[in-house]
This record gives C-alpha cells, sequence and structure tokens, in this order.
C-alpha cells in the first residue's frame, strides 16, 4: 500500500474534489454551486466539471482580472502563495488529477520519446510565458465589446477544462451539444494533442504548459517542505535521475524547479541519500568513519 | 543563502501571503469566485 501512496492520495484527492454525484445523473443539476465553490483547490481542476465541489484557482484568477472592475485576486494569490511557500510543487506531483491522468496515459506500453535538452529546456520556459501572457495580462488588459475581458487560458488553450468540463457537458446534455462551433473543436484538438503525447512524454502538460506549475516553481527553492541528499552516503549511481519522469538530477539539485516532489528518486535510491527535510533543518550526521556531515539544504 | 536568512524569509512571506488571503476575504472575494464558479464557464469548455 505505502509503494503506492501516491497513486491513493491523487486517486481519492480527484475523487473528493468531483464529488458532486448529482451532477453526473440524468435530469440533476448541471453543477454544484454550494458554498463549497467559493475555494479553490490547490491543483488545476475545472470548475465546470459536472462532479467540481471547489473553484479552479486559474479560472478564478483570470475571471477576477477580467472583470468589467479588474479585482486583484488577493485571496487566490494568497492562497497558492502560502502553498507554494510551505510545499514547492509537492501539489503536482500529489494533487493534481490533471498530472494524474497525464501519468496514467504514460503507462501504456509503447517506447517512450526523450526530448534533447536543447529543445527541452526553453520549452520549459513556455509555462512562465503563459502565466504571464494568457493568465494575467490579456485578462487583465484585454476589454470586449461590452468592456468585460476573457479568461484567455480556459478559452483557448486549457485541455483539463475539456476533459473535465467540456466534454461530459457536451455528451450528457442536448442543448450544449447543439451549440459547440470551432472553439469546441479547437480545445478538442488540443486535448486530443495532450493525450497522444502524454502516452510518449511524461506529463507533457506540467513540463511546458502548466501555469500553476509554474506559479508553484516559483517558492521551490525557499519552500517548507524541500529535497535533501546526503552527500556523505550518496554514491552518484544515478538511480534518482534516469527514474525521474520530469528530468531532474535529484543528487545534484534537489530543489530544482522542474521537481513536482513526487519522491519516486527516494524510492530507488540505494543508499537512501535522497529525503524530504523543511527549511531551516540542519541534519548532522555520523557517518561510519566518525567525520559529521550536513544535509544538502 | 544561508538556512537561517532563508527561513525567516519563507516564513516572513507566508504571513504575507495568509494577509492577502484575509484581505481577499474582507473584500468579498470568495463571494464573487462563488459567483464566478457557480455557473457553467461557457469559455472554459469551449463553447463561448
Amino acid at each position: 500500500m505505502v509503494k503506492h501512496l501516491r497513486k491513493i492520495v491523487q486517486v481519492l484527492w480527484g475523487f473528493i474534489s468531483n464529488g458532486y454525484i448529482k451532477g453526473f445523473l440524468p435530469g440533476g443539476p448541471l453543477l454544484y454551486s454550494g458554498p463549497l465553490k467559493r475555494f479553490c483547490v490547490p491543483g488545476i481542476n475545472c470548475h465546470s466539471c459536472p462532479g467540481a465541489l471547489m473553484s479552479c484557482p486559474v479560472g478564478a484568477v483570470q475571471s477576477l482580472l477580467s472583470g468589467r472592475d479588474r479585482r486583484f485576486p488577493f485571496y487566490v494569490v494568497g492562497y497558492l502563495s502560502a502553498i507554494g511557500l510551505f510545499l514547492g510543487r509537492f501539489i503536482c506531483g500529489w494533487l493534481c488529477l490533471f498530472g494524474l491522468i497525464q501519468e496514467l496515459l504514460y503507462k501504456i506500453p509503447t517506447p517512450k520519446v526523450h526530448i534533447p535538452k536543447k529543445i527541452d529546456m526553453p520549452l520549459r520556459y513556455l509555462k512562465y510565458t503563459v502565466l504571464v501572457i494568457l493568465v494575467i495580462f490579456l485578462p487583465l488588459f484585454y476589454r470586449g465589446e461590452y468592456g468585460i475581458g476573457e479568461t484567455f487560458f480556459c478559452k483557448y488553450l486549457c485541455p483539463a477544462g475539456t476533459l473535465e468540463g467540456g466534454v461530459p457537458l457536451v455528451v450528457f446534455n442536448d442543448a450544449m451539444h447543439a451549440s459547440i462551433g470551432w472553439l469546441f473543436r479547437w480545445k478538442v484538438l488540443i486535448l486530443i494533442l495532450f493525450i497522444l503525447s502524454s502516452i510518449f512524454i511524461y506529463r507533457p502538460f506540467c513540463k511546458y504548459i502548466c501555469p500553476l506549475g509554474a506559479f508553484y516553481s516559483l517558492f521551490q527553492r525557499i519552500s517548507l517542505l524541500r529535497m535533501s541528499v546526503d552527500k556523505s552516503t550518496c554514491i552518484n549511481c544515478g538511480s534518482c535521475s534516469n527514474v525521474c519522469g520530469m528530468d531532474v538530477d535529484p543528487h545534484i539539485t534537489p530543489d530544482n524547479a522542474e521537481c513536482i516532489r513526487c519522491g519516486e528518486c527516494m524510492k530507488v535510491c540505494p543508499t537512501r541519500s535522497l529525503k524530504f527535510t523543511r527549511t531551516g533543518k540542519t541534519e548532522k550526521r555520523i557517518n561510519k568513519q566518525g567525520s559529521s556531515t550536513c544535509g544538502e539544504d | 543563502m544561508n538556512e537561517k536568512i532563508r527561513l525567516r524569509l519563507t516564513i516572513s512571506l507566508i504571513i504575507g501571503a495568509l494577509i492577502l488571503c484575509i484581505v481577499g476575504i474582507a473584500g468579498g472575494e470568495m463571494g464573487d469566485i462563488l459567483q464566478y464558479a457557480a455557473n457553467i464557464c461557457l469559455e472554459c469548455i469551449g463553447i463561448g
């Protein structure tokens, strides 16, 4: 059970955050609209999913910025910052439903694609561009004919919204089905692209596009939850680097902005040199030779 | 970065983040989020 703890947590969280069963029943209300929707989930989870009990923070930020009165999202930014400061990108690895879906797709036994670093590294910065331009800049400054902006990321890019909200609503609701147009087809195309690429590339959406992952990664180096390497016991075998789906070298840069704190590297480390720790906790270990060493903090 | 400085920075930022949350809640932001999220976001699902 402990071996699959992360998967269990991911699945459970997926059910809990999308636990509005009535939304899936024929003739029931399309969406939950109770008080829990005031709160945001910590990961990407479309609030237009029939089962969604809480709001998507990325959608909430855009809706507040794009409103007629352009409100700064104090609560959402504070909430996400606090999570980032406590946990870094731990949420990406443990509590994101769309991340779980990509991981499951990656388990399909096919030859896997390893993107060369020359292409991979610049692409990693794309998610920061998405965060700044599609989530902040355009919703804030673009205004339509009624003085209201648009939720650009949700409208034109987010595959999670199409999968969790769009597809179920269109499939189970005739009125919705009748009103699909080019935009829905565009979004389904993007969804298919991500589904297919997830089979060959580990979490492509998280690596290259997710604005929430980009935001959390800003706190990775100062978050309370950290990953540390005991240099006195690490034998540089490379097992951790080989198993890392996010292509991080945990024994070299344990607090890399791309690390989603999934902990897979800790499982394969033959000397148990990698572990979660917290900022400010300096470990002193006495190795077998009697010299003291500090954890990589 | 020195560990103590890093820890102080993190704790200061957490306090700042919590203050932001309180400001937002006091300003009625959660009501706005509810208003937005209680309805189907047609744009989000590509029917806008």
